[in-house]
């Protein structure tokens, strides 16, 4: 994307940096979101691929081996049926992981949509939608997701749960999408491009929309996130994944009883949960700092 | 003000009918509450067709809603499923929950906007690292496992420490160490930046306060703590024996509320700091920061009287975002340490044995007027914070 400005002189040529080589330089010198970016990307893979390479299946019940701790033949240990852990924390956070993807994919669409329309036509459209915004934003998301998925028996599958809860969440990107729009759509160069005759759909779609990208790409980072905990809080109160899906909400609910005599079966579904947001977290800082463009100095 | 305030309120009336609606149309159709009853052997069809009628079956949905909505308007929020009128049940339920909300509320934002001031003032430095971790860290902390660790290790084995209580020589070690340690570090950094005199012995102080506190530590718990048996709780909102003399019973109160108020406290601490440290940040930047750094103001000052307070501004909008989350998290919280709050009394409308409309709508009601009003109230302060925006 680099391009040598006055290339006829050579000796001072000028390397310009696009804006996305800026952002991307400063993100990979972020070392915390560096670290983040390929912990997540491990679990991704493991939790994707593990079940092809690991030596137990999920549903394999090893029963010389009931209720071990972590071994090296059952790193996390197994449960009261002899099930390796390690399998089962793959599947859940293979569940987990796949939900929240969905989730912020869903509501990420939904609200760049009804962000840019209520921010770009303003008026009447503009009050329509955020009062929708207001309404879905006085009831939790907790409550709301949890009456709707009780009706559906649980969601029980999980791309009924993702739909719920992507259905339900996009408030947020609406409102910072908005804000973008109402800015930017006074700018000259959308004036401009008024002036020659461009139609809405593409001004808002070439124009408009790829100077909003950054907080954009911000949010749906962030909302993943926030979909795991909601995922996994839902899974955890019964009203989310149930059996014989799984869900790394599931697992601590199942397992939270044998704390205090198989401590192993509660610890690992939630450091994996941790782990996830944690990364999902420090990835989406990162690109924060590295899409703003006040920031200067380059974090260590 | 008074115009303000009332033409909220008026918007707000849309917004509570549609989430009426909304919540309405959910529960109604979800099942056949009668499902049970129908399937008895030896049930009269009479009683089927009473209960029919009592629980409005009968009738079309929008002559249900309307019914409810009557109701709703003179202040009567009906019967649930199982006859008990609900807001008795809801009210004692709003009492246990605010309780431990606003507790946990308030020392979430007093230690929030701390953390945030320093590190925002410090940005870049060790503090700042550390806590900006920690924020993280509770942002992904999951909260059902979370209060479950604190269950295991905030009360049994706690409790088991304070029956028989004893530091062990490693503790004793590490204990030491630390104090030492940090002050060692602060005492470095002090005379690096020539605010202390050198050769100020911070390494020795550090590791003799830390002595001081194990004596203070072990000389506290070497009593046996008989009197109050096992005190961190577990389960439950409230001391079961009401007898006791207040003291003890005040005690208890504690006991019982202390896991939970941390539970919350770790989910809406996090946004306060981050969002405190981003604003005072800000304002460091701002013009008006630099003007009274030219004119000799002492940093102390600056950072009080010019930085802290406009930082202030955009973190009533934060407190009352907090709140959705706060809710959620109540939920959650109240039905791992067994309190009869709003969580618990969502969940159980939920599976009554199936939703129950009239507590499910009062629930999203109530729930719904905290958020109007809060939002009010921010605005409001917003208003009182900072001069240039006017409610009108």
């Amino acid at each position: 994307m680099s391009a040598i400005v006055g290339s006829h002189d050579a000796e001072f040529a000028v390397e310009v940096r696009s804006q996305w080589r800026t952002v991307m330089r400063r993100f990979f010198r972020h070392r915390l979101a560096m670290i983040s970016l390929i912990t997540l990307t491990i679990i991704f893979l493991a939790s994707v691929f593990g079940r092809y390479i690991w030596r137990f299946d999920y549903m394999e019940r090893d029963t010389a081996n009931l209720s071990q701790p972590p071994s090296w033949t059952h790193p996390f240990g197994t449960d009261s049926l002899g099930k390796d852990m390690l399998a089962l924390t793959l599947r859940g956070a293979q569940r987990s992981i796949l939900i929240a993807l969905m989730v912020s994919v869903l509501s990420t669409t939904i609200g760049v949509t009804l962000g840019a329309i209520a921010g770009y036509f303003r008026g009447w459209t503009d009050a329509i939608i955020m009062r929708i915004t207001d309404l879905l934003l006085t009831i939790p998301l907790l409550i709301l997701a949890g009456c709707i998925a009780w009706q559906f028996d649980g969601g029980g599958s999980w791309w009924l749960l993702s739909l719920i809860l992507g259905v339900l969440s996009w408030q947020g990107t609406a409102r910072i999408v908005r804000g973008e729009f109402l800015s930017l759509r006074e700018k000259e160069f959308v004036e401009a491009a008024r002036a020659i005759g461009v139609t809405d759909r593409r001004i808002i779609f070439r124009h408009v929309l790829p100077n909003a990208l950054g907080p954009i790409i911000v949010s749906a980072t962030l909302s993943i996130a926030g979909a795991i905990l909601v995922e996994t809080a839902l899974s955890y109160l019964g009203l989310g994944v149930k059996a014989p899906d799984s869900s790394l909400g599931l697992l601590v609910s199942d397992y939270q009883a044998a704390f205090q005599t198989r401590p192993w079966l509660f610890w690992f579904p939630g450091i994996f949960i941790i782990l996830i947001c944690l990364g999902v977290n420090f990835v989406g800082d990162g690109l924060r700092d590295a899409f703003d463009p006040k920031q200067t100095r380059v974090r260590a | 003000m008074t115009a303000f305030i009332i033409r909220r309120l008026l918007i707000a009336v849309p917004v509570l009918f549609l989430a009426s609606v909304l919540t309405f149309f959910l529960v109604i159709n979800s099942g056949d509450p009668l499902e049970n009853l129908r399937a008895k052997p030896g049930i009269s069809p009479q009683v089927i067709r009473n209960e029919e009628v009592r629980l409005g079956l009968d009738k079309p949905f929008v002559e249900r809603y309307t019914d409810w909505a009557g109701n709703f308007i003179t202040g009567d929020l009906g019967n649930d499923m199982k006859n008990r009128p609900v807001w008795p049940q809801l009210w004692s339920a709003i009492k246990y929950t605010l309780r431990l909300v606003l507790i946990a509320e308030l020392i979430a934002i007093s230690i929030g906007l701390m953390i945030g001031i320093v590190s925002g003032v410090r940005q870049y430095s060790g503090f700042d690292y550390s806590t900006t971790f920690i924020s993280f860290l509770f942002f992904s902390l999951p909260v059902f496992w979370f209060a479950n660790l604190l269950k295991v290790f905030g009360a049994i084995k706690f409790n088991d420490w304070l029956e028989n209580p004893g530091i062990s020589v490693a503790f004793a070690v590490v204990i030491t160490a630390l104090f030492g340690g940090s002050f060692y570090l602060i005492g470095r950094k002090r005379e690096r930046l020539r605010i202390a005199k050198p050769g100020a012995r911070y390494k020795w102080s550090g590791i003799s306060l830390g002595v001081t506190a194990l004596v203070m530590l072990s000389a506290m718990f070497s009593f046996k703590n008989r009197e109050y048996g096992r005190f961190v709780k577990t389960l439950g909102s409230e001391p079961r024996d009401l007898a006791d003399s207040l003291p003890s019973r005040l005690w208890s109160y504690v006991g019982h509320g202390v896991l939970p108020v941390i539970v919350l406290f770790t989910i809406s601490y996090a946004g306060y700091s981050r969002y405190m440290r981003a604003s005072m940040l800000e304002q460091l930047n701002a013009d008006h920061v630099r003007t009274a750094r030219a004119k000799g103001i002492s940093e102390t000052r600056v950072i009080v009287r010019h930085a802290f307070r406009n930082a202030l501004i955009p973190i009533a909008t934060i407190a009352t975002l907090s709140w959705g989350g706060l809710i959620a998290g109540a939920v959650i919280t109240e039905r791992v340490f067994a309190w009869n709050g709003m969580g618990d009394f969502f969940l159980d409308s939920l599976s009554n044995p199936t939703p129950d409309p009239n507590r499910l709508l009062a629930f999203v009601m109530i729930a719904a007027t905290f958020t109007i009003v809060f939002n009010i109230v921010a605005d409001i302060i917003y208003a009182a914070l900072d001069p240039r925006i006017r409610v009108s």
